[in-house]
């Protein structure tokens, strides 16, 4: 896979310009976030009932990281979701043949759409994250907030995201893209949200996209703030590293996979 | 520059010859394929265009090879391709979907790029509605877009599949006289079944049928075979005549029916040996070239 770093970046602005313009993004996120709200009305779990308490027990850091941490529980699920179309877009459209034809490989087109794709779907999200981090910041009496918020949130979610959106680029590509929406999201639930500890799962290896070591290794949470999914597990610093760097090789690999299967397919036609 | 296709063959899954042994030299200027619907016109471009891997034989563009992966990166950095059905995002404007395009083909200075783009959006009279989405565009409108990008790049080889299909009147002749132009100095090759276009605009053409080149020359020597070969028939009532020829039009005069006809008119009808067209020369090499037919014209 040959990369050229101009036409990464090219391909990277619009497909960023072209997912952020999509109203389904902005709604998907206002609903399912609408949704998470109703479904955690529960007194003694309410965001500002969480917050203000763990901010009485916890250093800023700690709390940052677990609101980040909380968010990258739900709101992959919208982001998943809404990159799963941007594949079969292509062909829909017939640009991908027409982009064929051009010196640009096909390899750069599909990080630029990948990377370009995924930072729009996820500034909703971020956006959400970054209401929490203002309620927290004017709880604490804290603007620091604001600032450690940006590495928090790239250290906790990005790179779960990044696992993420590589599956959801690359499995479309021999998947209808509504039956993947459909898996993606059952494996969510499964994986993620129905979080028990007697079930084999993946959220608990460092395999995880929510960013469990991440939090558990470098910020020393041991526990999810709401107290609803007790986490029953330690990471280490190292751990943290690793499973960072696992989520990333294997988006990776999914995108080379997916260039190799496509330019495979191509020849084959 | 000149395109030199070598005994080119495509076979799809399936067992599908859509290129059968094509040979074809195309020069510098403007050079017309002309075919009926499924003749592999649009596949033979495609493999052209790196679009399809080539089943066996051998494509050589200028000094490249089309038939390697680093033969097929040159030949896209001189290449403009506008295919039949332009692929394009909808919710981007005319200006950004080119100078995405000019992205993609490589051209890194930013404001060249753009210089390039605005250039373009004024040779094709779209500079105006260029802030537009493409997806209020109307299919003239797309059209243009789709040359434009082709040419973003200066291509020294333009494919244009079909590109007058289903355009009014006025904006094929837009279209075919902007071709033209282009013809000068560089390969254009034109796909069409429309004989007109090519009648317009092309010197050289190739015929193909069935997957196989059956004329290749200048559009007088197809006019050449097919001397002789045109009649028109007066035909009192209007009844259809009949003898070993196709009947290429029919004008009502009242009283008559004049018949155009390619091939061979009975002996006693009285036919009157007429100018052919290419439009006759045309049907001239269908008739001939028969699916049972072994005789090919290409020179």
């Amino acid at each position: 896979m040959t990369l050229q770093l101009p036409a990464l970046w090219g391909a990277l602005r619009y497909e960023f310009r072209m997912q952020i313009r999509r109203p389904t993004v902005w709604i998907t996120f206002a609903l399912f976030t609408l949704l998470m709200i109703a479904l955690f009305q529960h007194p003694a779990t309410t965001f500002e009932e969480t917050y203000t308490r763990l901010l009485k027990q916890e250093s800023l850091q700690k709390v940052l990281a677990d609101w980040a941490f909380n968010i990258n529980n739900y709101l992959p699920i919208c982001v998943g979701a809404l990159l799963a179309g941007r594949l079969p877009r292509d062909r829909r459209t017939r640009v991908d043949e027409l982009f064929t034809t051009m010196p640009t490989t096909r390899g750069t087109r599909l990080w630029g759409k990948l990377f370009g794709a995924m930072l729009a779907t996820t500034v909703p999200m971020f956006l959400i994250y970054l209401g929490g981090v203002c309620f927290i910041a004017s709880y604490a009496h804290n603007l620091l907030a604001i600032p450690l918020a940006f590495p928090t949130f790239i250290v906790v979610a990005l790179p779960g995201l990044i696992f993420i959106s590589a599956f959801s680029l690359a499995c479309t590509a021999f998947l209808w893209s509504p039956l993947y929406q459909f898996l993606f999201i059952c494996y969510w639930y499964w994986n993620t949200l129905w979080f028990h500890t007697d079930l084999v799962s993946l959220s608990r290896t460092l395999l995880s996209p929510i960013g469990l070591y991440t939090v558990m290794g470098i910020y020393g949470l041991n526990e999810s703030s709401s107290g609803q999914h007790p986490i029953h597990i330690t990471g280490t610093p190292l751990q943290a590293i690793a499973s960072i760097l696992l989520l990333i090789a294997t988006a990776v690999v999914a995108m080379l996979a997916l260039d190799g299967y496509l330019n495979w397919r191509q020849a084959q036609q | 520059m000149q395109v030199t296709i070598r005994d080119l063959t495509k076979v799809y899954r399936g067992g599908v010859r859509a290129a059968n042994g094509i040979n074809l030299t195309i020069p510098t200027g403007m050079f017309g394929l002309l075919g009926p619907n499924g003749a592999g016109k649009t596949t033979l471009m495609r493999m052209l265009a790196g679009i399809l891997r080539p089943t066996s034989g051998s494509i050589q563009v200028g000094g490249y090879d089309g038939t390697t992966e680093a033969g097929r990166r040159q030949i896209k950095k001189t290449l403009g391709y506008l295919p039949q059905e332009l692929g394009m995002y909808p919710d981007l404007s005319a200006r950004e979907f080119l100078d995405y395009v000019g992205i993609l083909k490589g051209m890194d200075d930013r404001k060249q790029r753009q210089q390039r783009v605005e250039e373009l959006l004024r040779m094709v009279a779209l500079s105006e509605v260029a802030g537009r989405k493409l997806k209020t565009y109307s299919g003239g409108m797309k059209r243009r877009v789709g040359i434009a990008q082709a040419l973003l790049n200066d291509p020294k080889l333009l494919i244009v599949d079909e590109p007058t299909a289903g355009l009014d009147p006025e904006e094929r002749i837009r279209f075919r006289n902007l071709l033209s132009e282009l013809g000068g100095d560089r390969i254009v090759l034109l796909s069409t079944h429309i004989v007109e276009d090519i009648a317009q605009t092309c010197q050289n053409l190739a015929v193909m049928k069935a997957g196989r080149v059956i004329f290749q020359g200048t559009v007088t020597e197809m006019l050449q075979e097919t001397r002789g070969k045109v009649w028109t028939l007066a035909v009192p009532g209007g009844a259809k005549p009949e003898g070993n020829f196709t009947v290429v039009s029919m004008l009502n005069m009242g009283a008559s029916v004049q018949y155009r006809v390619v091939g061979e008119p009975l002996p006693g009808q009285q036919a009157t040996p007429a100018e052919p067209s290419l439009e006759d020369g045309y049907v001239w090499l269908m008739r001939e070239q028969g699916p049972n037919s072994a005789h090919v014209l290409a020179s």
